[in-house]
């Protein structure tokens, strides 16, 4: 029932993320474009400019969501996320690093390796505090040491940069955009994605055991190391794959999971692909709301969930503050 | 006061023109106050206005190639960094900043020091650089010198208008990241000056904004004016700028590039500029007329 109605939102919102746009088209018209009857313009407008942009608010907001349900699940921490660990900035690094030094000319592919590399790193840090038994506090507090480092390393890359306006480019990139994007960013991080998000997926029997505990999940057969590597391999790669093209977006998976959660009888399992298509809805939610004010200027998606999440953070944090050492 | 009379050895052309001969006996009393600038579009100015005498230090964006254009020349004179240490410690009579100066609570010490800290403005106009020019120019005491450069250039300037007209060709100012820009800009002030229509503008865009790709698809220029396209190589500068559509649109329409650090300060380069765009369109429209249009 939570699937079809995500299912029905995410459709009724794809179809006004693709009605919308700079050229006033007609709903018919953006149909005609999308099927390939319209004028050319109205074709290139729907199938190269406004369904790239779609397709990757499908994309990012999948991976944030699925990340985020399946590291709360494995860390049975309520406040984990990608954006919040420290795993979005650090894939930023990376791909900072990569257009720093050049890499990116070398192959379009080094710019998702790289910050697939540096999500995984973080990742695995992060696993390891938890495996030496850490607390929720212990966990934030590596996630914002984390943050802290990729972000001082990158504003440090932007320093010296060698053209200001590499910098400022580079700076409006980590703040999270999927405007003008192309197929071409699309291919670049789809197989990453897909191949994450099935890594993730696979997981949500297992994490219905683990909400048991670990020695009764392990008693369940339940392979522990076994899952911890998927869903680590998982959310580097998905979220990783992601940053390199749009930059960081955060907060989704913080947000979505917890929104969804009591839908799903509070059960880990089918929460992971019921974030998955509600970070879709969200990331499209947020990109169309940043498309509505007549600015001019478009705020950054990035900002926009931060908008959204940050306050819910709050909220979060007040009302388990009591549960917090 | 010796050293005054060596610098106006170097322009005897121009004692001979006549215009330093008046001038000589005041200069003779007052030295020429000393300046520095302390970022790359203050440096363009001085660098062309000032006698070299009298400037102290040029900021070491100036010096470097990557971002100068004026970098060969930059490097005769110190670098700074623009902060207030490096004004207290050059200690010239004139410190030029811009708009948005960090050290301007300072500026109250630094004239205390006999600093006066003056910030250039940003121009929106062929019109405001040459009167920024002219009033700095007044102020180093090279009214006379200043003027008649400023008169040269004006001039010039003139010179490449072309007749406006219903058939003038549109042109969009664009840069990697989709920025453009619109009415009130230099840019547009520029490509109007010229004859030109810009096409940001007339649709509606105001100062420093961007153009949409869907608005590009529907209404392409006739010619494309390219900034900063030569230092847009990494992916993460733009997905405007790879974006496949754009990419295809350039290949079919004429476009005028130029490079990054030749108009990012529009000052009194943008006569420079302003040349090469009028040259480049002339080229343009030669294989234009030697191709007949499909």
């Amino acid at each position: 029932m939570l699937t079809l109605v995500l299912l029905l939102a995410l459709s009724l919102l794809s179809l006004v993320s693709l009605g919308f746009g700079e050229a006033p088209l007609s709903i018919g018209e953006v149909i005609a474009g999308l099927l390939g009857t319209g004028p050319e313009t109205h074709q290139v407008i729907v199938r190269e400019i406004r369904l790239p942009r779609l397709v990757l608010a499908w994309l990012v907001g999948a991976a944030l969501g699925a990340s985020g349900a399946a590291l709360q699940g494995l860390l049975r921490n309520p406040l984990a996320e990608p954006g919040l660990l420290g795993i979005s900035a650090s894939a930023g690094l990376g791909a900072v690093l990569t257009l720093y030094f050049g890499l990116a000319l070398v192959s379009p592919w080094m710019l998702p390796a790289a910050a697939m590399s540096f999500a995984l790193l973080a990742t695995l840090v992060l696993q390891a505090l938890t495996r030496a038994g850490s607390n929720n506090l212990t966990l934030i507090l590596a996630g914002v040491a984390l943050s802290s480092l990729a972000g001082a390393l990158t504003a440090l890359a932007l320093n010296l940069a060698p053209n200001p306006s590499d910098a400022q480019d580079i700076v409006l990139w980590l703040l999270g955009s999927i405007s003008d994007r192309s197929f071409d960013d699309v291919w670049l991080c789809l197989p990453f994605v897909l191949l994450g998000l099935a890594l993730l997926l696979g997981c949500a029997p297992l994490l219905d055991a683990l909400a048991l505990g670990e020695a009764e999940a392990s008693s369940l057969g339940v392979d522990l190391v076994h899952l911890r590597t998927r869903i680590v391999l998982g959310s580097a790669l998905s979220v990783g794959a992601t940053v390199a093209i749009t930059g960081t977006i955060g907060f989704v998976g913080l947000v979505v999971p917890h929104l969804l959660r009591r839908f799903v009888g509070f059960r880990p399992g089918p929460l992971l692909p019921a974030s998955a298509l509600g970070g879709a809805v969200l990331v499209l939610a947020a990109d169309i709301a940043l498309r509505l004010p007549e600015t001019g200027r478009e705020p950054m998606l990035g900002v926009v969930t931060a908008l959204i999440g940050a306050p819910f953070f709050l909220a979060l944090v007040w009302r388990s503050r009591r549960d917090l050492p | 006061m010796s050293s005054r009379w060596v610098v106006l050895g170097r322009h005897t052309g121009w004692l001979v023109g006549g215009v330093m001969l008046w001038v000589a006996p005041v200069l003779a009393t007052t030295p020429l106050p000393s300046v520095m600038s302390t970022n790359l579009c203050a440096d363009l100015l001085l660098l062309r206005i000032a006698d070299p005498g009298q400037i102290r230090s040029v900021s070491r964006q100036g010096q470097d190639a990557r971002i100068s254009p004026v970098a060969d020349q930059a490097r005769a004179y110190p670098g700074n960094r623009g902060g207030v240490e490096d004004l207290l410690y050059f200690k010239p009579d004139i410190a030029l900043v811009y708009q948005g100066w960090m050290g301007r609570p300072h500026a109250k010490r630094l004239a205390g020091q006999g600093i006066e800290v003056i910030a250039l403005p940003y121009p929106r106009g062929w019109d405001e650089a040459l009167q920024t020019a002219r009033a700095l120019a007044a102020r180093l005491g090279r009214a006379e010198t200043g003027a008649a450069l400023i008169e040269g250039l004006e001039r010039r300037m003139q010179a490449l208008a072309r007749p406006r007209g219903a058939g003038a060709p549109r042109l969009l100012y664009l840069r990697p990241s989709g920025g453009t820009a619109g009415q009130g800009t230099y840019v547009d002030d520029l490509i109007r000056r010229l004859g030109l229509r810009n096409l940001a503008a007339e649709q509606g865009i105001k100062g420093w904004g961007r153009f949409p790709l869907e608005r590009l698809v529907s209404a392409p220029p006739d010619v494309f004016l390219l900034g900063y396209f030569d230092q847009a190589q990494s992916p993460a500068r733009s997905a405007y700028g790879r974006h496949p559509r754009l990419r295809s649109l350039l290949e079919l329409t004429p476009a005028i590039e130029l490079p990054g650090q030749a108009w990012g300060c529009g000052g009194l380069e943008l006569l420079e500029v302003a040349e090469q765009i009028s040259a480049q369109l002339t080229a343009i429209d030669q294989t234009r007329s030697r191709t007949p249009s499909p």
